[in-house]
């Protein structure tokens, strides 16, 4: 935890000088708040790297240790929605989401096939009626429906 | 004020707005029952569905899931020992025992009714504190409105518990993308790179739907629990829900101390739900005869946190609807609610618009008194909604957030933007950083750069001008405070 607090603190010190960098080159006017908050940004981060290293107690014997997600299924499961909403754009809204309640629910064995099926033809038909029809409001389309 | 009054109660009775606030209050307790989903994704994802409907329905739809879902946070807390919101956390030492006890539905009943006293007491100050401190607003310059938003951004030293110094990495990261788009001053973009979706900067509803629901949605459909608390099978309520007259007489004290004690943490921004309902619950057992039976299923044990947290709501919207100053995650989410209705929270509010925001005063009364009826009568009902799979309740929380995310401006690109916000999110969440300032830095940052600028042209480039404004003293006193407070609660904590 000590070297992922100190790798998250190094990213976001070099978000921190990029945004410093990019906004050097803006307007005298335009720059000042962003050269401010990305000196903060650096600043707060590299404070917090030297107290975790400097720091005895690693993060999980000061807080307890919480159980997490394993990483692998946290991956698949950013896959899967990744997917999903690049599908949106080729294949439209409603055939996607049907598409990716099926695969998600059979992928991770939420439910048997059959009421996986029923949710995922019953979610776009009340997306439908519900936002579309009486709300009004609209979907992504794409090529199909 | 009166001369809105009256219309905004007759719009409380048209058919439309019970039906809105019915469904709000139900929406509100499933995302309240169920552990791991928050007041503040309630919020968020019942946002897209206001778009259509009128600013008075809309408003009334997210006041209703914003209070039902407080409560609904109780119902597993007294069942399962597992809170549903940190609000319910206070509920579980007492709330608990009194289940293993077979007085689960007394425990509700008491938690039930306890909510609802602390929430009719909080819309009561919201009515008349509100609409004062508006006036008050009215006198604010730019850099007022400046000092205003940083003691709102110092919150995030209250928010981020645990460490402050991953609190200001999230709250100077969100203020760095809060500047994200065209320099309302110079018309300079900055930092689009070539994307005109970026000119108007990151829309807010994406930002916070990612934030709160699909990172949620990511972490439940990976977790290896089948249902989202693992003993959910022993759920069980055998014994009468209504509360009796010997019981509420014991309680009345506690409920109406707490809903004092919970409206005035809700007006200090940062405290929160959970704040209000230890502090309740340590003068409750403080003032008790019988101290020791705290712990072992002491009904005033329920009582306090369940008011102090409800009477929370109306608290937090004080600053929020009258300054524009979130005092949490959840009112930021709701502030994003009133801007994409075309309504900016300040004194204009209740002036300009006072018709639909007393009708969204007055109609947090209604959905307390909803919650409390729906709590009594279907209590039963509702705590099954734990046993919904979560592999299956994962998907459909993102299905909700892209049509959220993209009913704002019908642009795909935002549907992107909470696809990266949700990553963000759910890591932020794994390793201990919190995403509530991140919020906050979006809802406040255009407001803090847009009035300092203002204020450094009003006093040629200097601030030092400011300190010769009496309201300014004062509002710098209080982000002095704002920031030492938690900073000594922490430094004690940790020496002792």
């Amino acid at each position: 935890m000590k070297k992922t607090d100190v790798a998250i603190a190094g990213v976001t010190i070099c978000v921190g000088l990029a945004a410093f960098i990019k906004a050097w080159d803006y307007p005298a006017q335009s720059r000042m708040i962003p050269l401010i908050y990305s000196s903060a940004l650096m600043t707060v981060s590299f404070l917090f790297a030297l107290r975790t290293v400097l720091s005895r107690k690693t993060p999980e014997t000061a807080d307890g240790h919480m159980q997490k997600e394993p990483l692998p299924k946290v991956f698949l499961v950013m896959g899967v929605i990744l997917g999903y909403i690049a599908s949106i754009q080729v294949l439209g809204f409603y055939s996607s989401t049907a598409l990716f309640l099926l695969l998600f629910m059979g992928i991770l064995r939420a439910a048997p096939l059959f009421v996986a099926a029923i949710i995922s033809l019953a979610t776009p038909a009340i997306v439908y009626f519900f936002f579309e029809k009486m709300l009004h409001i609209p979907v992504p389309g794409g090529i199909f429906f | 004020m009166t001369e809105f009054l009256f219309p905004a109660m007759m719009h409380l009775f048209e058919p439309q707005s019970i039906l809105v606030l019915f469904l709000g209050t139900i929406a509100g307790l499933v995302v309240g029952a169920l552990p791991g989903l928050s007041s503040t994704m309630g919020v968020a994802l019942a946002i897209p569905l206001t778009f259509g409907m009128d600013a008075k329905l809309g408003l009334m739809l997210l006041g209703a899931v914003y209070c039902s879902s407080v409560y609904g946070g109780s119902l597993t807390a007294i069942l399962l020992r597992t809170p549903g919101t940190d609000a319910s956390i206070a509920t579980t030492f007492d709330g608990f025992p009194l289940t293993q006890k077979g007085l689960a539905g007394k425990a509700i009943g008491i938690s039930t009714t306890a909510s609802l006293i602390g929430g009719l007491i909080s819309a009561v100050a919201l009515l008349f504190i509100a609409p004062f401190l508006a006036r008050m607003a009215l006198k604010f310059g730019p850099s007022e409105y400046f000092l205003v938003g940083l003691f709102g951004l110092s919150v995030i030293i209250s928010v981020s518990s645990g460490s402050y110094l991953k609190g200001l990495i999230s709250g100077f990261f969100g203020l760095l993308i809060a500047t994200t788009g065209m320099d309302n001053f110079t018309g300079f973009p900055r930092f689009i790179f070539n994307n005109d979706a970026l000119l108007d900067g990151i829309p807010i509803l994406p930002a916070l739907i990612g934030l709160f629901s699909l990172s949620q949605a990511i972490k439940i459909s990976a977790s290896e629990q089948k249902t989202i608390v693992s003993n959910a099978e022993s759920l069980s309520i055998s014994d009468r829900i209504l509360p009796e007259k010997k019981d509420l007489l014991s309680t009345w004290k506690t409920m109406l101390r707490s809903s004092i004690i919970g409206v005035i943490v809700g007006i200090m921004p940062g405290a929160g739900t959970g704040i209000a309902s230890f502090i309740s619950y340590n003068e409750a057992k403080r003032a008790s005869k019988e101290p020791e039976s705290f712990g072992k299923g002491n009904l005033n044990g329920v009582a306090a946190p369940e008011a102090a947290n409800n009477a929370v709501t109306g608290g937090s919207l004080i600053p929020a609807l009258t300054l524009g100053i979130p005092g949490n995650a959840v009112t930021a989410v709701f502030i994003g609610g009133l801007t994409i209705q075309g309504l900016i929270p300040g004194p204009n509010l209740f002036i300009k618009y006072g018709e639909i925001t007393y009708t969204l005063i007055l109609s947090l009364f209604v959905a307390n008194i909803m919650f409390w009826v729906i709590g009594i009568a279907f209590a039963k009902q509702f705590v099954k909604i734990v046993k919904t799979p979560t592999k299956i309740l994962g998907p459909l929380i993102c299905v909700l957030s892209v049509i959220g995310s993209y009913a704002i401006r019908n642009n795909f690109f935002d549907v992107w933007l909470l696809l990266g916000f949700g990553f963000l999110g759910y890591f932020m969440e794994r390793f201990n950083f919190s995403q509530a300032p991140i919020v906050l830095a979006l809802v406040l940052g255009p407001m803090v750069e847009a009035e300092l600028r203002r204020t450094l042209v009003l006093f040629r480039g200097s601030l030092v001008p400011v300190l010769s404004r009496p309201i300014s003293l004062f509002i710098i006193a209080l982000i002095a405070i704002s920031v030492i407070f938690p900073l000594m609660r922490e430094f004690k904590r940790k020496h002792t």
